[in-house]
């Protein structure tokens, strides 16, 4: 059974830069995967590569086994791939009901279905009651939801999240992580960079380490938190010298 | 010298610090380590003035500062040396040094702080003339805290000063750090490189995800497991 | 507003609009009416890019001069029918935002609207120098040769009855759009494309359609101007025209099924009084007050005469209008789902 999503020596080089070297990485169906790594280790560039904002230099990304790679972002979230973005971006003068249909205008044409679905996911993800407000209206913790909502709105087979838990405080990080969990039994397959250790720790079955827009490790939290170049990476050479 | 409480600050509707305790007591060298995204830049930029704090105090020298603009926390002599270096490239090395004396107090000695700092900093000195945006990233990096000491601070806050520094640079850095301590300033100094920071100063905070999750030696804190944890999550 | 009392007034207001025309013989009175009804569905198409896409056209002029000379062409050289010539002409816009629309559709916020009045100003140029087809500067006239097969008539009312129902299409065609996934991808485009894009909208070719949909419907009202006032010159095209066009719908209520009617139902009859009133005593002071009262009512009003009104009619909330809408009575931050 081969994986879901497979990177397969994804370039990525703005300029002079290059932002990610070669990578290869699976993630199987069902899995949930996390990626962190550094500031500037390039993991919102592979994401954002993903996802179709950013043409990739070399490699392929294969996506249910077909080429995604270099195609515009509409085509991607069609092909079943939903991404939320690290600074949410709503659509701050509809109602939340409104924005989530936007989402699932994509596979109900008509209106009165687009509603329905919209509904369902609002009441999946406990927002119903706050169907009509404005999303502009929303505290952050709640705007997140929304990105997260309307994404999902698109029925995708894979959900990108990009730093969804940024700004919230400790005490609202349990909450969202509990709704991400929801959505991956629900059989959705998620990928997440996240900066928030205790968050990804927490929830992803396996953990990409990027650093230098290279793959440094890969493989279970417990794993990937006592490996040594990881470890350097993350405090310093000297110190992982010295641990 | 320095009393942090409860300090809560973010950017816009992003809250980045959610509870933030510590002290840096008078002529220690204080450091702040923690991951990407934990706050260290917040809290530097919180104490210096240049954002707003959301609650909390800042009391600096027993008087409260945390209403306070920043040029007035410079007059006390509290003073940043920002992450980043920040100089202004297209004025030369001397005119970005004698910038850092604008505020009244140290301004009156200028010029005797001017040699004190080309003294301490021999390299800076050779490229007074030069405009600052010539020189390398370690130049920089020295003219940024020369340009800190100009301000003939009490408390400096250094905020990641070796930042994408090649080793010799770091070297030379951290030995300015103790020649600063030498001469009576107090240091606050937000570090990426633990091992070093640690090994070299008083007291040491971690902060993780807005918070201070642990404090102490700074030996003490290298070889706790904790640490490890507070970086990496497990 | 209660529901009775909502139908209530809907149906006085059909009822003025079918009877209106009709209280007075006055030729100046009726000429008002049927530009009312001719500038408020050339709004209401504006409408379509400018309140629902948010793209600030202010080059729509060019698709109203094209349909204009389209039909007009065709009829005096090739006697084609007006009807039909008019249906060519909005082919015709078609094509041109086709061109047009390729152009500017990367293009965004200023850069848009510089494009299109670049874009109508070229066509005014070019109508005023290719004589030999346009006639340039003198214009081109039509004959008064009244018969419904060169839609040419004697009486204001048929003119008035045949505008009215253009405007009525216009209008329901907006309605249904507002409620359609195509008003709902408009308005997302709108207010955040990239958001949208990962949604799976295809930004451009969502915009594009309707911009191709705004220009026909904008040419065919501009075939019906060259009818009505049987002459006109390549100043259709101009600037001003443009953005008159555009300051009935952002006046009257920017993306909204009937601000731009109420903005040219209260601006038109507005220019004319000032006019009438003012226009002798000092020469372009009639001018200036309109213009003071504009930008005293962006001012004041800034979400359009519209939001005056909205709060009184609306059950469920409708897709949102242009900037801030009228508020609702919620505690903006303190609301926090707990579950």
């Amino acid at each position: 059974m081969s994986a879901l999503l497979q990177l397969r020596n994804v370039t990525k080089r703005f300029g002079g830069l290059l932002a990610v070297k070669d990578v290869s990485l699976d993630v199987q169906e069902g899995e949930i995967v996390g990626l962190i790594g550094p500031n500037g280790a390039g993991k919102t560039t592979l994401f954002s590569c993903i996802a179709g904002y950013h043409r990739i230099t070399r490699g392929s990304i294969l996506f249910n086994g077909r080429e995604i790679g270099n195609h515009p972002a509409f085509v991607v979230c069609r092909a079943g791939v939903a991404r939320t973005f690290q600074v949410v971006k709503p659509f701050a003068r509809m109602t939340v009901l409104q924005s989530v249909m936007v989402g699932s205008f994509l596979r109900h044409r008509d209106a009165r279905s687009a509603r329905a679905a919209a509904l369902d996911v609002l009441a999946r993800l406990r927002m119903a009651r706050l169907a009509d407000l404005e999303a502009h209206r929303l505290t952050l913790v709640l705007k997140k939801r929304l990105e997260v909502a309307r994404a999902l709105a698109t029925e995708p087979r894979l959900l990108l999240l990009d730093e969804v838990m940024a700004g919230l405080s400790p005490g609202e990080v349990p909450e969202l992580l509990e709704v991400i969990r929801e959505i991956n039994a629900s059989g959705v397959t998620v990928l997440f960079v996240e900066h928030i250790m205790a968050a990804v720790m927490n929830i992803a079955r396996r953990v990409v380490v990027l650093h230098g827009g290279e793959l440094l490790a890969d493989g279970t939290p417990s794993e990937v938190s006592r490996h040594p170049q990881v470890i350097a990476a993350y405090l310093g050479e000297e110190y992982a010298a010295g641990a | 010298m320095l009393e942090v409480r409860g300090l809560r600050a973010g950017y816009g509707e992003n809250a980045v610090l959610f509870n933030v305790d510590f002290d840096v007591p008078e002529g220690s060298l204080t450091v702040i380590v923690g991951a990407n995204a934990a706050g260290k830049t917040t809290t530097c930029r919180a104490i210096s003035g240049e954002i707003a704090t959301r609650a909390g105090t800042i009391r600096f020298l027993g008087e409260t500062i945390e209403r306070e603009p920043s040029h007035r926390r410079v007059e006390r002599g509290l003073v940043q040396v920002p992450e980043g270096r920040r100089l202004f490239p297209f004025m030369t090395v001397e005119e970005n040094l004698l910038l850092g004396s604008y505020a009244l107090r140290a301004r009156a000695e200028r010029k005797e702080t001017l040699e004190e700092v080309y003294a301490l900093l021999p390299r800076v000195a050779e490229r007074r003339r030069q405009l600052a945006g010539s020189l390398s990233g370690g130049e920089q990096s020295m003219v940024a805290i020369g340009r800190g000491l100009m301000a003939r601070p009490r408390l400096l806050i250094m905020d990641e000063p070796t930042l994408g520094l090649a080793p010799l640079f770091v070297e030379r850095t951290f030995d300015i750090v103790r020649e600063i301590r030498k001469r009576g300033v107090t240091v606050l100094l937000v570090e990426q490189n633990v091992k070093r920071a640690l090994s070299l100063c008083d007291r040491a905070y971690v902060l993780e995800h807005g918070q201070v999750v642990m404090q102490g030696a700074g030996e003490e804190l290298l070889s706790d497991e904790g640490l490890r944890r507070a970086y990496l999550g497990m | 507003m209660r529901r009775g009392a909502k139908y209530a007034l809907i149906a006085l207001a059909a009822l003025a609009a079918l009877f209106g025309p009709l209280l007075t013989h006055n030729s100046f009175i009726r000429d008002i009416w049927v530009l009312v009804a001719m500038w408020g569905a050339v709004a209401t198409a504006w409408n379509l890019i400018g309140g629902y896409a948010g793209g600030l056209s202010l080059g729509h002029a060019a698709f109203f001069g094209i349909g204009a000379y389209t039909s007009s062409l065709l009829y005096l050289d090739y006697h084609l029918s007006p009807w039909l010539g008019a249906l060519v002409g909005g082919v015709a816009a078609m094509l041109s935002a086709l061109v047009i629309g390729f152009i500017t559709i990367r293009l965004r916020g200023p850069f848009f609207a510089l494009a299109t009045l670049a874009f109508a100003a070229i066509l005014g140029i070019a109508a005023t120098n290719l004589r030999s087809l346009t006639h340039g500067a003198e214009g081109m006239t039509i004959p008064f040769a009244p018969s419904l097969a060169h839609a040419i008539f004697a009486s204001k009312l048929a003119y008035y009855y045949i505008a009215l129902a253009v405007l009525v299409v216009y209008l329901a065609l907006t309605w249904w759009i507002s409620v359609s996934r195509f008003g709902y991808y408009l308005v997302a485009i709108r207010e955040n494309e990239d958001a949208a894009q990962a949604l799976g909208i295809d930004a451009l070719r969502v915009k594009l359609a309707a911009t191709l949909l705004s220009a026909f419907m904008t040419a065919l009202v501009g075939s019906f101007y060259a009818q009505y006032r049987l002459f006109f010159e390549p100043t259709i095209f101009a600037t001003s025209l443009s953005t008159q066009i555009a300051l009935f719908a952002i006046i009257g209520g920017l993306g909204t099924v009937w601000g731009p009617l109420i903005g040219a139902a209260i601006l038109v009859p507005l220019a004319n009084e000032l006019q009438s009133i003012l226009g002798s005593s000092l020469p372009g002071i009639d001018a200036f007050v309109y213009g003071a009262l504009l930008v005293l009512a962006i001012l004041f009003v800034p979400n359009g005469i519209i939001s005056m009104v909205r709060p009184l009619f609306a059950e469920r909330p409708l897709l949102p209008a242009g900037p801030v809408q009228a508020e609702l009575e919620i505690e903006a931050c303190a609301i926090e789902e707990r579950s």
